[in-house]
């Protein structure tokens, strides 16, 4: 047979182009949702880890609290439950920052432990206790607890605020729970006295609520690029850099670009040529890219390629050329 | 269709995997419409199909294989959406009224490429839509189809008597089709 006149015919078939690019954005919403749903508990203790390795090498001095450390090693033995290594790292690091908030509430009390802000990230651990809590821990239970943050002033019906994050489900510690969170601050900077506002809803199928102003040392991030405005552009499309913040493991990158979030790429290599941006990528939007990766001492600078890819072809815009002071 | 973007996408880049997608979105959606017929059917085959390749991009082994990866799994999504089909069949009151009719297409009248297709078995349809369409080699086709070389070769050439014999009544259409 003939593959010329097969292949005509084949093609006569209408392509309802629109109602099929909705079918797969569908199918990857669909995927996206049950990826979530499914894989809950290894992406939080492999975010949880990230944090931890944040916080033994970004080298943020936190409010000192070595002799407490030393003496009460409650955030050692915490991370030991997970991570021992690291927990004791930790420990002697003084990297967290030890809190003993206490809310009760339906009879189970909720303590605050411990806390940190890397500059980009915030990590809590907390304790749950009470003779009505009894949880079943098993993989099949992941959102055995349940909290979000609110705005500023917290009262009947207040706002809620979503943040990225990533939570480890509760794990029993002697008589109680033991758990932890990770949030992304989605702002460039923390305002003065921040404190943050984070309320838990349900502890092991008890409603309840448990309010927190957990009070953050402004820690001022490592590096960041500032006041020279960096654009790049093609035929089509622009891309400015407005801000970018560099901790010793991660990257915030802002900017401004009209290059559709689900085609954009960033691509970062330092000056050594190595790539930061495979397999660090955390999360991006419009306005965003959170890279888990850091920078050695030495580099230099280091050069940003945003891509879009269009018409079946990657299309690079010209790299920026970022210095690091 | 560039290697790297496969390999990002199996890293989890989704913007890379929706490209590639999307870039294959029409030959996904003429295979399964060779199969099914309707534009409906052709729509769902192609988002269960997303949907299936999106939770084992990452089992892809080799990026050049891309294609015929999401290939395959589109053709058994159109097998399974066939099999269900046949069950509904014997439920569908009008189609068992148009069975009993003996509604048969007047000769005469052209016969559509998909039509004709249609009246072969699932398994021939097949080989004709990845050698005829997809281009692709005896040997990816075995390996696609889970035969050997040798049954892939019979079920074309069988597969090619038939359709000659359905479309060569229509003189219009090819003078030499085999």
């Amino acid at each position: 047979m003939n593959k010329d006149w097969f292949k005509r015919k084949v093609e006569e078939i209408e392509v309802p182009k629109e109602e099929l690019f909705s079918v797969i954005d569908k199918g990857i919403e669909i995927g996206r949702k049950q990826k979530k749903n499914k894989k809950k508990t290894k992406y939080s203790l492999s975010l949880l880890s990230a944090a931890v390795m944040i916080i033994l090498s970004s080298g943020f001095v936190f409010s000192p609290v070595t002799s407490v450390l030393a003496s009460v090693p409650i955030i050692g033995s915490f991370y030991e439950n997970f991570h021992r290594s690291m927990g004791e790292e930790l420990e002697k690091k003084d990297l967290v920052t030890e809190l003993n908030q206490t809310v009760t509430d339906n009879g189970v009390d909720v303590t605050v432990t411990s806390v940190y802000y890397d500059g980009i990230f915030f990590g809590v651990t907390f304790r749950a206790s009470g003779n009505e809590l009894n949880i079943e821990i098993d993989d099949e239970n992941l959102s055995n607890y349940e909290y979000y943050l609110y705005e500023n002033g917290y009262e009947d019906g207040t706002v809620k605020v979503s943040w990225g994050g990533a939570f480890y489900p509760l794990q029993l510690d002697g008589n109680d729970y033991i758990g932890a969170i990770e949030l992304e601050y989605p702002d460039k900077e923390l305002p003065k006295d921040f404190s943050l506002p984070l309320i838990f809803s349900n502890i092991g199928g008890i409603e309840g609520e448990w309010v927190f102003q957990i009070p953050i040392e402004q820690i001022p991030p490592k590096m960041r690029t500032l006041g020279k405005e960096y654009t790049t552009k093609n035929d089509t499309f622009s891309f400015t850099l407005t801000d970018i913040i560099i901790g010793e493991t991660n990257m915030a990158i802002n900017y401004e670009t009209d290059i559709p979030v689900d085609v954009l790429k960033l691509t970062i290599l330092d000056n050594k040529g190595n790539d930061l941006s495979s397999d660090s990528i955390r999360s991006y939007d419009e306005e965003r890219a959170v890279f888990l990766t850091g920078i050695e001492s030495s580099t230099k600078y280091l050069t940003l390629y945003p891509t879009d890819y269009r018409n079946g072809e990657v299309v690079k815009l010209d790299p920026l050329k970022i210095e690091i002071r | 269709m560039e290697i790297t973007m496969v390999l990002n996408a199996i890293k989890g880049d989704e913007a890379a995997f929706e490209f590639l997608i999307k870039q294959e979105s029409n030959k996904m959606y003429r295979t399964a419409f060779l199969y099914v017929r309707n534009k409906d059917d052709a729509l769902d085959i192609v988002q269960e199909t997303v949907l299936k390749a999106y939770h084992s991009i990452h089992h892809l082994k080799k990026p050049e294989y891309f294609s015929t990866w999401l290939m395959k799994i589109l053709i058994r999504t159109a097998f399974r959406t066939l099999e269900q089909q046949k069950k509904w069949k014997v439920l569908d009151n009008e189609t068992l009224e148009n069975l009993l009719e003996q509604k048969i297409p007047e000769v005469t009248q052209n016969i559509d490429l998909v039509d004709a297709l249609s009246n072969l078995d699932v398994k021939y349809q097949t080989a004709i839509i990845l050698f005829y369409y997809h281009d692709l080699p005896i040997h990816k086709i075995s390996v696609m189809m889970d035969k050997p070389e040798g049954t892939v070769k019979t079920y074309l050439r069988r597969a090619k008597m038939e359709l000659k014999k359905i479309l060569e009544g229509e003189s219009h259409y090819e003078q030499r089709l085999v």
